[in-house]
């Protein structure tokens, strides 16, 4: 518990550092309580990209139309391809308007059909702005994704996916999120990008501090 | 521990954008909202530095359900993300103009809804911001905006919005001073070199040019007993003062922001300081002695220590016409100036100015020295010499009321001056028997001088205002019409709206814009009008660039506003925009300048646009 507290503070940035001023600073992350952090990766309802079993879970809120996030793809498979015992977990918070909703309201639609993480990727690596419904449709279609069922479990799942997307939202709120992408990593929470080789060692820092007993 | 480390690694290199602790939105976007004397409302956001909005984000809604307002926004500049596609993105400011007109056909709402988004660069995106303005804006100032900044989920309908042009962003090239650039480098003592050294360079400019008159005159008031020591010690003490003036005058201009020069430039200090020409004129032709009193005549032929009311009267005459006089408006005064006021440091601010005068004074302790050398020593050539710098002191009190006096009458004064030198000069004396070359190319030099007078006074009663083209009224009139269609046809602004309206429209029509400072006091500006925008080269270049002058005569609080807003010390100074209105760097031209520097300046400005 006082680790995790400890890392958060570390995690709040260098003010509480410099000042070594433990009580304001905790004040500033209460968002990220072990308790938080720990319903964040629960209960995903959605797929988690990378080692099935893995150890360390890297959950990612972005918008398929901001081009930060789509720089994270990148970052994001190095990771899994360096670290075999890494996943992600993809949590949709669309703010860039109509069609970014719409896509990750079909991103969580494909997971009926099982190809929840072939949409995302399909739309995550678009080579330019998803600027309709009809981009994101075209870029779905090519990725194997069936349309007429993606349809269908839109109107079908629609409560599923309305929670979903409001949960992200909530989440987002409560770790006091600025924008996307932000990345948790364990207790550790990152605003925005970051490279590979850095994420890395956060989840390496992070498996680490989890194996050992806790305090 | 070690994880400590790494994050702090991680935040200072990585991630530039907000973390935790990080500012509010509204630190990253602020926006400002006016009414506009045309019932137009205004929204204008300053970006934090790193932040940028997108331009077609920007979305304005009244009533409930909300419904789109037409806004028209202005331009940004285009961003190019490889895996993203071109956007067009604001940076450090955008605006949008919300129409009276379509205010009122939304029946006129209470609220105004706006909505916009934006991102850091490499860090994160934002969500859209949505803020409500209660309308009407008080028309006075920016209104206070209510703050209900909040994570809204975009509108769902898309807004049709922007397409035009509103307000022009300006934006103008930072610059750190010259003086910081140079401190940078090699501390004060570079500084100050360097602004001797610029000093030197600009001793040949017309605003040097009547300290040279005044200096000789009172060198030649000794007459014969003005060794090659006593000219040393007057003109170091008058060029000393002179320096110290432009400090003083640098000092108290940056310090308290407003423009002493342009007070100096009053016709009371004018008229003042050409009456002491006159009276020194008068004096050189024997109307009266200005001698000094019998002691004072006795000091001076005591060892130099002891001559201090003359050295004194120098650095008197130094200082005094060197305020009147003026420092002229050039990049390096404007560089002290600018460091002054920005880091607050007076003293290598004031340091740089004196260094400043005192190279500017080089030519003048060297004449000082020279000088008596020079001078013959005979008595008849002395009274000559004399009549020669009584005719100097009063071109140079002439040229001074010419600033405050009507063309005509100046050209009318030039001309019984220039009649009167030629009677000095002997042009109705007989022609001694076996008279040498030079006598006889004297002769012709004061019948070429009393002829030019003499056509200035027929110019002058015939309504013409140029000393070189004093006949010009009585030329052919067909000739006028294109002389005028020549002229580079500037717009003028006297006011900081004008002069953005101006901009706008350049930049709607895609065109570059110049900004050109100027004054009717101002000497430079003078020079710069005949030297640069008569040049035909110049003219050819100025096609399809939007030419405004920013008349800053006035030097009121509308003249103030102009200079602030594009961080000119005064004119000249010439400001450099694009077809986006941004200025282009280092393309920025302050004091007298060639048609070359110029066209350089220009091409930078025309070569960007894309």
């Amino acid at each position: 518990m006082e680790s995790l507290m400890n890392r958060s503070l570390v995690a709040s940035a260098m003010v509480a550092l410099s000042l070594g001023a433990a009580q304001p600073a905790a004040a500033q992350v209460q968002a990220v309580t072990p308790a938080v952090a720990k319903a964040v990766v629960a209960a995903p309802g959605t797929s988690l990209a990378g080692a099935a079993q893995g150890d360390v879970t890297v959950v990612e809120y972005l918008d398929y139309n901001c081009p930060y996030c789509r720089k994270m793809h990148a970052e994001i498979q190095g990771l899994l391809k360096a670290d075999p015992k890494a996943r992600v977990l993809y949590k949709q918070w669309p703010v860039f308007g109509p069609v970014s909703t719409y896509a990750a309201r079909a991103v969580l639609a494909a997971t009926w059909q099982g190809k929840d993480l072939a949409a995302h990727d399909a739309l995550i690596t678009s080579p330019s702005r998803l600027d309709s419904q009809d981009t994101v449709r075209r870029r779905l279609a090519a990725a194997g994704v069936d349309l007429a069922r993606l349809d269908r479990d839109l109107i079908a799942h629609k409560a599923e996916i309305d929670a979903l997307l409001e949960r992200s939202q909530e989440e987002a709120q409560l770790l006091g999120l600025r924008g996307t992408p932000a990345l948790v990593i364990g207790s550790t929470l990152v605003p925005g990008g970051l490279p590979s080789a850095m994420l890395q060692r956060l989840v390496a820092q992070e498996r680490n501090e989890s194996q050992a007993p806790s305090r | 521990m070690q994880r400590l480390f790494l994050l702090v690694a991680l935040f200072s290199t990585f991630l530039a954008g907000p973390l935790w602790a990080a500012p509010s939105l509204d630190d990253r976007f602020q926006l400002r909202a006016d009414s506009l004397p045309s019932g137009d409302v205004r929204l204008s956001w300053a970006i934090a530095k790193g932040a940028y909005l997108y331009r077609d984000h920007v979305k304005v809604a009244a009533g409930a359900p909300p419904r789109a307002l037409p806004a028209t926004t202005s331009p940004g500049e285009m961003k190019e993300d490889p895996g993203f596609g071109r956007v067009e993105i604001w940076r450090s400011q955008g605006e949008a103009l919300v129409k009276a007109a379509d205010l009122a056909a939304a029946g006129s709402p209470r609220e105004l809804s706006v909505t916009y988004q934006g991102c850091e660069e490499d860090s994160i995106c934002y969500p859209p911001v949505t803020r409500t303005l209660a309308l009407p804006l008080t028309p006075a100032a920016n209104a206070p905006l209510t703050p209900s900044a909040s994570l809204a989920p975009a509108a769902d309908e898309p807004i049709a919005s922007a397409q035009a042009v509103a307000s022009p962003q300006i934006r103008v090239a930072e610059d750190t001073s010259v003086v910081s650039r140079l401190a940078a480098r090699g501390g004060a003592t570079w500084v100050l070199l360097a602004f001797a050294g610029f000093g030197l360079l600009l001793a040949f400019t017309p605003c040097v040019f009547p300290m040279y008159p005044i200096l000789a005159g009172l060198l030649a008031r000794d007459g014969d007993r003005l060794s090659p020591r006593r000219g040393l010690a007057l003109s170091t003490a008058y060029v000393a003062a002179m320096a110290a003036a432009f400090a003083a005058l640098g000092a108290v201009a940056a310090w308290s922001g407003s423009n002493l020069q342009m007070v100096l430039q009053s016709p009371w200090a004018i008229g003042l300081l050409s009456a002491v020409f006159v009276l020194l004129a008068l004096s050189m032709f024997g109307a009266f002695e200005l001698q000094l009193p019998q002691a004072w005549l006795n000091r001076l032929s005591r060892p130099v220590g002891d001559r201090r009311p003359s050295v004194g009267s120098a650095a008197a005459l130094g200082f005094t016409s060197a305020l009147i006089v003026g420092p002229c408006v050039t990049a390096p005064l404007a560089g002290a100036l600018l460091y002054i006021a920005q880091t607050g440091d007076l003293a290598l601010g004031a340091g740089a100015l004196f260094a400043l005068g005192l190279g500017k004074g080089v030519p003048l302790i060297a004449m000082g020295v020279l000088g008596p050398r020079a001078l013959p020593r005979a008595g008849a050539w002395m009274a000559r010499i004399k009549q020669l710098f009584g005719a100097m002191f009063l071109v140079a009190a002439l040229w001074l009321a010419s600033r405050v006096l009507p063309a005509s009458v100046t050209l009318a004064m030039a001309g019984v001056l220039l009649l009167g030198l030629a009677v000095a000069l002997g042009v109705f004396e007989r022609q001694a028997e076996g008279a040498g070359v030079a006598a006889h190319a004297a002769k012709a030099a004061a019948l070429v001088v009393g002829l030019w007078g003499s056509l200035l006074l027929i110019g002058a009663a015939s309504g013409a205002e140029s000393p070189l083209k004093p006949l010009e009224a009585l030329a052919a009139s067909p000739a006028a019409p294109s002389e005028a269609s020549d002229a580079a046809a500037f717009v003028t602004a006297r006011g900081l709206p004008a002069l953005e309206r101006e901009v706008a429209e350049a930049v709607s029509a895609g065109q570059p814009s110049l900004v050109y400072f100027t004054a009717d006091w101002c000497l430079s500006c003078d020079v710069i009008e005949r030297r640069v925008f008569d040049d035909p080269g110049v003219r050819a270049e100025l096609a399809g660039v939007r030419l405004i002058k920013a008349d800053v005569t006035a030097n009121d609080a509308a003249a103030q506003a102009m200079l602030r807003r594009f961080a000119a010390a005064g004119p000249p100074t010439m400001v450099f925009l694009d077809r986006r209105a941004a200025e282009a760097g280092d393309a920025r031209q302050v004091g007298e300048l060639s048609a070359r520097d110029f066209l350089e300046s220009l091409a930078a400005v025309q070569e960007t646009r894309s």
